[in-house]
């Protein structure tokens, strides 16, 4: 006690010099904290938000466009597809369900995904509740019925009974189709994702706003009725959809199927987890290097540490000779001055966690915000571990100085 | 009981002469003895006094304490001694100035007698007030006056009623009213708890008002 006491009293003369070390022990391990809470966050939030969607079928194209549209309703939707192929895939064997979903218009930049009504059948895994359920209201059935995603409901106000205008587009300010109302007749329980953000209707209703502008134009090889992705208006009745989410009946039939349509050559099937596992490479280089410029300050933090204690215990020879003349022995210096150590690091420990925690939870809010993609901050065994070695590395910091200072002479001290 | 026989310390100078700092034949200290160390600048009573308290161990000769060579014993053993043993005051008080007036006091009484508890707290208090600073406890040694500060040194040195208390020119920083008060102090609490007192000094005055005195000589230099 009596040594914290006098670690206290030392650390206290100097307020500034130890603020300002606390502080970049504290910047260090934040960066560290943040960085590893971001990526365990963004793993689990994009696995969570892929789990739905076994393989798509879409244009061809880039494999990232067509996950990043389907999967995370992000980005411009990447071509249009033969309605027929949906059809086609019901009746293959190997295929448990073929629903197809079609994208292209929005209401305030929150998008209208055109599908069918079996999509509210859909289940993550056989034996698990539907993915889609209706919280309030009921799924749509007529053409112009809408179903709104939980924070789509939320954050525009519309509730069972309310109307709205779509307008074209996949971002908001499109044209609107101005007479085209729809009606809002469900509101989804919340998935966690980014289907929270969606406004769910028939692929019908999605047509039928689209046939009204009769512009002609020339045939285009993709047969129309949703968006393309140059934002081009191909409106004949051919219908098209964007893409077709195939559930298989099993691993082994996912494989087979995957081999048939490597021949295709109207379409492209993706595994959407394939794609966001060659992502969590991507993100893994980038995370790695962060952590290693993380480590690097904290390291650098430590040797201030070290040498600011030692320093300062350098400029308190006199009283530390002073305490052991009046009983002090080199193992009270010792102690003394490992607290004083301690106290530094280990303050700034908790403090970096604690900041670091709150940095996540502003940038996860914001992310979560933009995205739909849940960020959860789970408590990992690699921060446990991290705040573990922070606090033995800090220790070691600690030892250094004190081992130093404890051996100095008496005589010598009291000069 | 304190015994010193043959004593020498000696430093080497970098020019390969040897300087010696303290030379004692003979001494002696029965228990509530109180003793002056005297003699010219120079003459090497600091160097005495860290060695008796082991501040440093001495080139040649024995230290003994109730008859054991306090010399020959390890650091530790040496720390856990003078903990125990020793009070010792400074010519310039040496008080800890991060820590305030009843702190610095604590500090002795828990490093020194590896106990504090409310006994203990009771004694700094009694102490205190009997040097006059009662109500200072709570001051940091910078609010104080020299003679004030020296009275805070003297409790710290007697705090864990040690058998020997040995101070270095306590009253040369402090004016005669100071030095009177100081010195006055010191005797008494001395007395009272059967410590061994050897101060040194080259005051007369000081002198004067001690008992016995022990005179040390210049012991000079061999050339290499
Ligand atoms: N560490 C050292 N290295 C070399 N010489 C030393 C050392 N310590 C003391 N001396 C020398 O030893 C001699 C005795 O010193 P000491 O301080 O014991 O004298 P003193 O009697 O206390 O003098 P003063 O009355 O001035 O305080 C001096 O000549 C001093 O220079
Ligand atoms: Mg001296």
């Amino acid at each position: 006690m009596i040594h914290l006491l006098i670690a206290w009293r030392n650390l206290e003369a100097k307020p500034l010099q130890n603020l300002l070390t606390v502080a970049v022990v504290a910047t260090s391990l934040a960066m560290t904290v943040v960085v590893m809470l971001l990526a365990a966050s963004i793993h689990y939030g994009l696995v969570r938000a892929t789990e739905p969607f076994d393989l798509i079928v879409g244009a061809k194209g880039s494999p990232n466009q067509l996950v990043l549209n389907t999967v995370f309703l992000q980005d411009v939707p990447i071509g249009n597809i033969d309605y027929a192929i949906a059809g086609e895939l019901a009746q293959n064997p190997l295929v448990a369900s073929a629903v197809a979903v079609g994208f292209g218009d929005n209401y305030r930049g929150y998008r209208m995904v055109g599908t069918e009504a079996a999509l509210f059948a859909h289940t993550v895994a056989s034996g698990r509740p539907p993915w889609l359920q209706v919280a309030d209201g009921r799924p749509f059935q007529n053409p112009f019925e809408a179903v709104l995603g939980a924070k789509a409901a939320r954050e525009t106000g519309l509730k069972p009974g309310d109307s709205f205008v779509s307008s074209h587009g996949v971002v908001a300010g499109g044209e609107i189709h101005g007479d085209k109302k729809y009606t809002v007749v469900g509101i989804l329980k919340p998935v966690d994702g980014p289907y929270d953000r969606a406004i769910l209707t028939s692929l019908q209703s999605i047509w039928q706003a689209h046939s009204h502008d009769s512009a002609p134009r020339p045939e285009t090889s993709a047969p129309s009725g949703v968006q393309d992705a140059d934002e081009d208006h191909d409106h004949d009745h051919d219908h098209g959809t964007t893409v077709i989410l195939v559930k298989p009946k099993g691993y082994a039939e996912a494989m087979r199927l995957y081999q048939q349509f490597q021949k295709e050559r109207r379409v492209q099937m993706v595994f959407p987890s394939q794609v966001v596992v060659n992502l969590f490479a991507a993100l893994g280089e980038g995370q790695k290097v962060l952590n290693i410029i993380a480590y690097a300050v904290f390291a650098m933090a430590l040797l201030l540490v070290s040498f600011s204690v030692y320093w300062s215990a350098l400029s308190r020879a006199r009283d530390r000779a002073v305490l052991r003349a009046v009983g002090a022995s080199q193992g009270d210096i010792f102690r003394i001055i490992l607290a004083e150590g301690v106290l530094i690091v280990w303050s700034g420990a908790v403090i970096g966690w604690l900041a670091g925690h709150g940095v996540f939870a502003v940038l996860a809010g914001f992310l979560q915000q933009k995205t739909g993609i849940l960020f959860a901050s789970p408590f990992t065994a690699s921060e446990a571990y991290t705040m573990a070695g922070a606090l033995g590395i800090g220790l070691l910091a600690a030892v250094i100085p004190a081992w130093f200072t404890a051996r100095s002479g008496i005589a010598t001290d009291l000069g | 009981m304190l015994t010193i026989r043959n004593i020498r310390k000696e430093y080497r100078h970098p020019n390969g002469e040897t300087i010696v700092a303290a030379a004692v034949r003979e001494f002696g200290a029965a228990q509530g003895e109180q003793i002056v160390l005297a003699g010219p600048s120079g003459s090497g009573k600091t160097t005495l006094l860290h060695l008796i308290a082991g501040f440093t161990e001495p080139t040649a000769g024995e230290i003994l304490w109730d008859g054991e060579r306090i010399d020959a014993w390890a650091g530790r053993r040496r720390d856990t001694w003078r903990g125990g043993n020793v009070g010792y005051i400074f010519q310039n008080f040496n008080l800890l100035p991060g820590l305030d007036v009843r702190e610095n006091v604590m500090v002795a009484a828990a490093l020194g007698n590896r106990k504090f508890g409310s006994e203990e707290r009771r004694r700094i208090s009694d102490l205190l007030a009997r040097v006059g600073l009662g109500d200072r406890a709570g001051h940091k040694p910078s609010q104080l006056s020299m003679g004030e500060q020296q009275r805070v040194a003297v409790v710290r040195a007697l705090i864990n009623t040690p058998r020997l208390i040995l101070a270095d020119e306590p009253t040369a920083s402090l004016d005669r009213d100071n030095a009177d008060i100081v010195l006055g102090l010191l005797q008494t609490l001395c007395r009272e708890q059967g410590s061994i007192l050897i101060l040194a000094t080259h005051d007369h005055e000081v002198r004067a008002r001690f008992p016995r005195v022990h005179e040390m000589t210049r012991p000079g230099r061999i050339p290499a």
